[in-house]
């Protein structure tokens, strides 16, 4: 959003720049006719939403509220209430480790994989387009098919009990710890898709030269991989982390499908947790009130993100 | 046409309301809104237009809207005063709505005879002791058996909870599962629904769930998963994996609806039988949980429309057309006299259901308009206690301790 706004405002400093005796407020006029589709559009679609949740997570928002159109203000109680509630705080945690683990095995597997499509070889390209599938596939579909296959004998259970890993069938989606094991294990293989296009598109980026040279010295492979991919895979590294923290910490139909946030509340994610409170205990404040909370963890990615493209621009 | 509900004028009077509309004078089109899909919706349409063709004045609007979000938007409508004249309700919704002010009692309207419907459908229409609703049909869950593997096996189906846990444990094992019920998540909670029937016929209830004759009713649920005649997915499985299941051969007992008579009628090969929910013991009555929809009429229906939609409502509820609309959805007519003909068109399986209504309660009978918030509350408790993450004691109490801020006072 930001960078829209810079880049509007940057190329109307250069426009105003450019013709200098123009009077003054038809410059003015110009330079906000330009500017006033976007900021109507960010206002419509982006402030207006965001100011009607802040407003009702602020108000005792329950089916009442809605047939009259709005709660009684009641300040940060919906806030207090549902951070004092035990299922917010597992939330909380689970959100964070569900959203680390799947950010760091999808974005590291998806490396690997770019790596490893970086050679030509018979079918790479096949291959290459197949690593698009779970990208490419509906959530609510893939998830639907992996709760059948986590179930107590289900195919993952049965594939590691004839390899002989395990003895007992694990519990996948009845055990709450198990169940967000199956949870992060979906998530990062329907997360790999991004990353792994990213980083294959970044490395084609990357001069064949310095990768010559480096051969001249007769530096070895993990040598060339510390020294040249690495450090010029950087900017999309960065890029792939936020998108895949701010993308994860949104993630609600895997959850909805395979376990609807149980057993007894044992994988809910603010995502799942936010929904339940509106839709199932109808209190609208409460789930607009985790719904903010979860708005922030992503604000502070998004800004870190802004913070890096800012530095970025400067150098 | 037998129409045994009388449709009186109310005793306000209103002056002046010849049912005249701004168009043409005397003529009346009533806007009806329900969450069907075919084909029962083709069902009410068709009864519709039979209607039309009696009621030359009456025309009739049939909307319909996606029933998964069914309930917000029609809180929505009451926010934005865009009601329909007629409005279905799923019958454990209506206090909800009810509590919110937007639906008028029908003893405002006028009169609707509700001596003709079995006594128990009272619960489903009343609220706060005024009657807000219409009832037609209804359905519940009861008792499926595979009939070939029980007389392979030499069984009877069980009637009592101990016979429950018996058969179903000789019917396990060989990664088979003797039974399955639903305690999911899904709909804010199927597991009262299933549950709660069992609880009920045992003395227990919603008003106080840590009764020992709740947590009796819970033990059987987490006996028949310690046996190992029932499996722990049971809390991730909905109706329809039950009916996969149980198509499949691979469950011989599933506690499910009449609405699955067809999809396993189609089942090439498979023979299955219904009995009622077993009890405790001889002395329990089965009981069920009511189903379906009930048809309500908003406040903000012009007063003349308001008596055109009562006498249509009388006439959708009626003998002839409720044991049609039964027939059709496999569902239990609520007029007494429909039921037998139910039977005998859709089957002696639909019997148990029948036997199970007659003594069939209210999801919301303690908890009134908090009935999503204690659903999943009792869903969590089942959830909990049949993963073993707690023992039936403590996941009662706790519900129970939970429920009481929610409960109405009588």
């Amino acid at each position: 959003m930001s960078t829209a706004t810079e880049v509007v405002t940057r190329r109307s400093a250069e426009s105003t720049g450019r013709a200098p005796r123009r009077p003054v407020a038809r410059r003015r006029l110009v330079s906000a006719a330009f500017v006033a589709p976007l900021v109507v559009f960010l206002l419509v679609f982006f402030a207006y939403p965001l100011g009607l949740g802040i407003a009702m997570s602020l108000q005792d928002f329950d089916v009442a509220a809605l047939v009259r159109g709005f709660g009684d203000f009641v300040g940060l109680a919906n806030y207090v209430d549902v951070l004092k509630s035990p299922v917010t705080q597992a939330a909380v945690v689970r959100t964070v480790i569900f959203t680390v683990l799947s950010v760091v095995f999808s974005v590291g597997i998806g490396l690997a994989i770019a790596l490893y499509f970086n050679r030509r070889f018979p079918l790479s390209r096949f291959l290459r387009a197949l690593i698009l599938l779970p990208w490419l596939l509906p959530t609510i579909a893939s998830g639907t098919l992996f709760k059948i296959m986590f179930a107590d004998d289900g195919l993952v259970n049965k594939v590691l009990a004839t390899l002989g890993i395990i003895q007992q069938p694990v519990p996948w989606l009845t055990d709450p710890t198990a169940a967000m094991a199956a949870l992060i294990l979906v998530n990062i293989w329907a997360g790999i898709s991004f990353p792994a296009v990213a980083f294959y598109t970044g490395l084609q980026d990357i001069p064949r030269d310095l990768y010559n040279a480096a051969a001249v010295d007769g530096a070895g492979r993990w040598r060339v991989f510390r020294s040249i991919t690495f450090p010029l895979l950087r900017p999309v590294t960065m890029i792939v982390l936020v998108y895949g923290i701010i993308y994860t910490l949104k993630v609600f139909d895997i959850v909805y499908v395979m376990t609807g946030g149980g057993p007894a509340d044992g994988t809910q994610l603010l995502s799942t947790w936010a929904y339940t409170e509106s839709f199932t205990n109808y209190s609208f404040g409460g789930g607009a009130a985790v719904s903010n909370i979860l708005l922030a963890f992503s604000l502070v990615a998004a800004s870190f993100y802004i913070w890096l493209q800012r530095r970025s621009a400067r150098v | 046409m037998a129409i045994s509900a009388t449709v009186a004028l109310g005793t306000t009077g209103c002056g002046g309301s010849s049912g005249s509309n701004d168009d043409t004078p005397g003529q009346i089109t009533l806007t009806v809104q329900d969450y069907y899909t075919q084909p029962s919706s083709g069902v009410y349409d068709a009864i519709f237009k039979q209607y039309e063709q009696t009621h030359p004045n009456i025309k009739i609007k049939h909307v319909e809207l996606p029933g998964p979000t069914y309930l917000t938007q029609v809180l929505q409508q009451a926010q934005s005063n865009t009601l329909p004249d007629v409005l279905m309700l799923d019958n454990p919704t209506l206090p909800q709505v009810a509590d919110t002010g937007v639906l008028q009692p029908l003893s405002d309207i006028g009169n609707i005879d509700l001596s003709q419907f079995i006594d128990s459908a009272k619960q489903m229409i009343t609220y706060k002791g005024a009657v807000y609703a219409v009832p037609i049909v209804t359905t519940t869950v009861a008792l499926f058996y595979n009939k070939a593997t029980f007389s392979k096996a030499g069984l009877q189906p069980p009637r009592t909870w101990q016979e429950l846990l018996t058969t179903a444990k000789r019917l396990s094992g060989g990664g088979n599962y003797g039974i399955g019920v639903t305690a999911d998540t899904s709909d804010g909670g199927d597991a009262p629904w299933q549950f709660l029937p069992f609880a009920w016929s045992n003395g227990g209830s919603l008003a106080d769930a840590s009764s020992p004759e709740m947590k009796e009713a819970l033990q059987l649920w987490v006996d028949l998963v310690n046996e190992g005649a029932m499996s722990k997915s049971v809390v991730n499985w909905g109706a329809q994996d039950l009916v996969d299941q149980f198509s499949a051969g691979k469950l011989p007992m599933m506690v499910n609806g009449a609405w699955n008579f067809p999809a396993l009628d189609a089942v090439g090969g498979l023979d299955y039988g219904v009995v009622p929910l077993p009890v405790k013991d001889s002395s329990h009555k089965a009981s069920g949980a009511f189903g379906g929809e009930v048809w309500s009429i908003p406040k903000s229906t012009p007063s003349d429309r308001q008596k055109a939609a009562l006498d249509l409502l009388a006439y959708l509820s009626n003998a002839d057309n409720s044991v049609n609309i039964a027939v059709k959805s496999y569902a239990v007519p609520l007029v007494q006299s429909g039921i037998p003909k139910a039977v005998q068109q859709i089957g002696p399986n639909l019997q148990p259901f029948v036997d199970e209504l007659e003594n069939g309660r209210q999801r919301t009978e303690s908890v009134g308009a908090h009935l999503p918030q204690a659903a999943r509350i009792l869903t969590n408790a089942i959830q909990s206690a049949l993963t073993g993450t707690r023992t039936v004691d403590d996941a009662l109490n706790d519900a129970a301790q939970q429920i009481k801020p929610l409960l109405i006072s009588q």
